[in-house]
């Protein structure tokens, strides 16, 4: 299982983030590795935190709202641009983040991370979780379809496989994440 | 200050965050915040900013737990101004 979160700070509706917003979302056991968040801002920090909580939120695939204070953060890493962190819910989820270009990207996978793929769009239209399953499913071979499960929620369908997928906006930046299928989705 | 008076108002707290317009008219009660109105989840946290600076008050995670529909926050809200 799979799940995506992009945050565009381009967005002129976000209220600067410091410290003190860190209480809406911080779990107790929340932690990073010595070093690996010097010279981030707080503001960018917080949204790191947002982004890895909502994509292990959405890993998950439950029928339960979003509370980010219950979802555990363990950054561990930095190597490449990415942090690695470990997320903990209802099941312990590995993930990555990406800080690039005003956006603030995480994904979330429950097991298998090294097969999670991803693809970020602009966004342009009044409708923007349309407009990035749109610009998804143009991607896609046609012997991939797009369905939906039983709570509406994403599936990538080849053939007799159904694989979790994930879709991600906000202002206008859109995100997608898979899991590679045994034969590839490239 | 009574509930009508603070529907009234979260109303124009919620009007830049909700895209499609329309679902702010005759908003009840029931509609849930954020998946009614199709909020963006990141925006959450500076609708309950928007809240506390406007009224004065401290959102605790109790009550922010507890304000899922429109009827809910101005529960929340009222009493928090009850107590202030």
């Amino acid at each position: 299982m799979i799940g995506v979160d992009i945050v565009d700070l381009d967005d002129p509706l976000l209220r600067k983030r410091s410290e003190k917003e860190m209480r809406f979302i911080s779990h107790p056991k929340d932690t990073s590795s010595a070093g690996i968040l010097s010279g981030i801002t707080c503001g960018i920090i917080f949204w790191m935190f947002w982004a890895a909580k909502e994509a292990v939120f959405k890993s998950h695939r439950l029928q339960r709202p979003f509370a980010p204070k219950q979802i555990r953060i363990a950054l561990k890493s930095f190597r490449n641009n990415v942090w690695e962190f470990e997320g903990k819910w209802w099941q312990k989820t590995q993930g990555r983040i990406l800080v690039e270009n005003n956006q603030v990207f995480a994904l979330a996978t429950v097991s298998g991370i090294e097969h999670a793929r991803y693809a970020k769009y602009g966004l342009r239209s009044a409708s923007p979780s349309e407009e990035v399953r749109r610009l998804f499913t143009n991607e896609l071979p046609a012997r991939y379809n797009l369905i939906s499960d039983s709570y509406n929620l994403p599936l990538l369908a080849h053939n007799t496989s159904q694989l979790p997928v994930s879709f991600s906006h906000h202002h206008r930046s859109g995100a997608v994440a898979w899991l590679e299928l045994a034969d590839g989705v490239e | 200050m009574n509930k009508d008076q603070i529907k009234a108002e979260i109303k124009k707290v919620l009007e830049p965050y909700v895209m499609q317009k329309e679902l702010l008219d005759n908003l009840s009660d029931e509609v849930q915040l954020i998946q009614d109105l199709k909020i963006n989840s990141a925006h959450v946290v500076d609708i309950v900013l928007d809240i506390e600076e406007k009224y004065d008050i401290i959102i605790d995670d109790e009550s922010i737990n507890k304000m899922n529909t429109v009827g809910e926050a101005i529960d929340v809200i009222k009493v928090k101004i009850e107590s202030k």
